[in-house]
């Protein structure tokens, strides 16, 4: 697979960033349904994901990820399904399991290894395939 | 009489001639030092560097405490990014300040800046070796009109031989600010809205509620001046860019009026952009 170049670290971080809005939508139009707890645990998924759109950022100035091995399509095309996903949800167990996933998708992109990353890939691809 | 009346076309034939031969020798150029003097004060401004690198330390403030390891560890990530970042802007003075003195028929100047930038390059990471390529193509071209004490008669040669390098430079910095720093400040904008929403949601005080408004209005503000600034000075880049181009273009016919004409209006966008960054 070709390296991440940094349009692709610039797409990876709006991506993120966009899947964040997602989940901060869904948080704050089901507010008065969902238990402090849950709001709590998307909030928290909705900060890692901006942090992840920020490390991207500062990747894609900066710093090579050709080491990377995962193509930036199919990691575009994860975290897009996600975001897509989290939109047409209603079940909060279900936007928890794609947002948690999404999350462990952008620590495994941090670390730069390629068998975290497919896994992790593919976990978001589960995840949002389980709630179709 | 007569010899008096064929002696004065003499006359004025020698004076436009000798007019010319001093026009070769030092042309005026004056939208060529305008454009370079314009574009050096452009390439001062390192406010939005310093904002970039300052963003994960400021985005704190809204983030809770679980998250601010993460927020530390990008904070010290772009705090070694910012010797690159403003060696981008750096070489761009030098490069016009070189500009501006051949334009002017001066020597270009040596100074210890130039010395460091040379340094620099040995040692900055880069993470497009085509860009590293040029960074250091345009900084051995400062030198060498140093050190060969060039003159105008060598601008011609310097806008030639630096005009690629100096694009890839250029839309490097491009390239930073406007896809890097305009999605730093949409994250921002993300987290000031997620953690003002979120509070005004849990908030039951009418006048702790009022009191977040008015922040919320306060930030919401100061951020919407910076990404104004990131446009303008998007704005700025390119048209250093662009009007570098031009140069590249009618290197052979600067001391033309219509060529001198459209630099100056290079120069002219080129100060309004500055302004409006400067006015934010």
């Amino acid at each position: 697979m070709p390296p991440l170049t940094s349009d692709d670290a610039f797409a990876l971080s709006k991506s993120f960033r966009d899947l964040s809005v997602a989940i901060g939508d869904y948080r704050f139009s089901h507010w008065d349904t969902l238990s402090a707890a849950d709001r709590t645990t998307l909030q928290n998924e909705e900060w890692s994901l901006l942090n992840a759109a920020s490390d991207m950022i500062t990747k894609a100035v900066g710093l090579t990820l050709d080491e990377s091995q995962a193509g930036a399509a199919r990691l575009n095309g994860a975290a897009a399904s996600a975001q897509k996903a989290v939109k047409t949800l209603n079940d909060v167990r279900k936007v928890i399991t794609v947002a948690t996933a999404s999350v462990g998708l952008a620590a495994a992109i941090m670390s730069k290894d390629p068998g975290a990353i497919a896994k992790n890939a593919k976990a978001v691809f589960d995840a949002v395939t389980a709630t179709a | 009489m007569r010899r008096h009346r064929t002696g004065q076309p003499l006359r004025l034939l020698v004076v436009v001639c000798l007019a010319l031969l001093a026009n070769g020798c030092g042309a005026n150029l004056t939208s060529v030092r305008d454009f370079a003097a314009t574009s050096f004060d452009a390439a001062q401004y390192s406010q939005l560097v310093v904002a970039y690198v300052e963003a994960p330390t400021r985005l704190k403030r809204y983030e809770p405490p679980a998250q601010w390891p993460t927020l530390d560890r990008q904070a010290s990530e772009r705090q070694a990014q910012r010797e690159q970042l403003l060696l981008r802007h750096k070489l761009v003075q030098e490069y016009m300040s070189a500009l501006g003195q051949l334009a002017a028929d001066g020597l270009p100047i040596y100074d210890n800046e130039l010395d460091a930038l040379g340094k620099a390059v040995q040692t900055a990471k880069f993470a497009d070796q085509g860009e590293a390529a040029a960074f250091a193509a345009v900084s051995k071209l400062l030198v060498t009109a140093v050190t060969d004490r060039w003159r105008q008669g060598k601008l011609e040669t310097l806008i030639e031989q630096s005009n690629a390098p100096f694009q890839v430079v250029v839309g490097g910095m491009v390239k930073v600010v406007e896809q890097g720093f305009s999605g730093d400040a949409a994250i921002e904008r993300i987290a000031l809205d997620n953690y003002y929403t979120t509070l005004q949601r849990e908030g039951k005080d009418p006048a702790g509620l009022a009191a977040l408004a008015e922040w919320r209005e306060f930030r919401t503000n100061q951020l919407a001046t910076h990404e104004q600034a990131i446009r303008n000075y998007v704005v700025v880049l390119k048209t250093i860019g662009q009007g570098h181009q031009k140069l590249y273009e009618t290197r052979n016919q600067l001391s033309k009026a219509e060529v001198e004409a459209d630099i100056q209006r290079y120069a002219n966008r080129l100060k309004e952009a500055f302004n409006a960054v400067k006015g934010l």
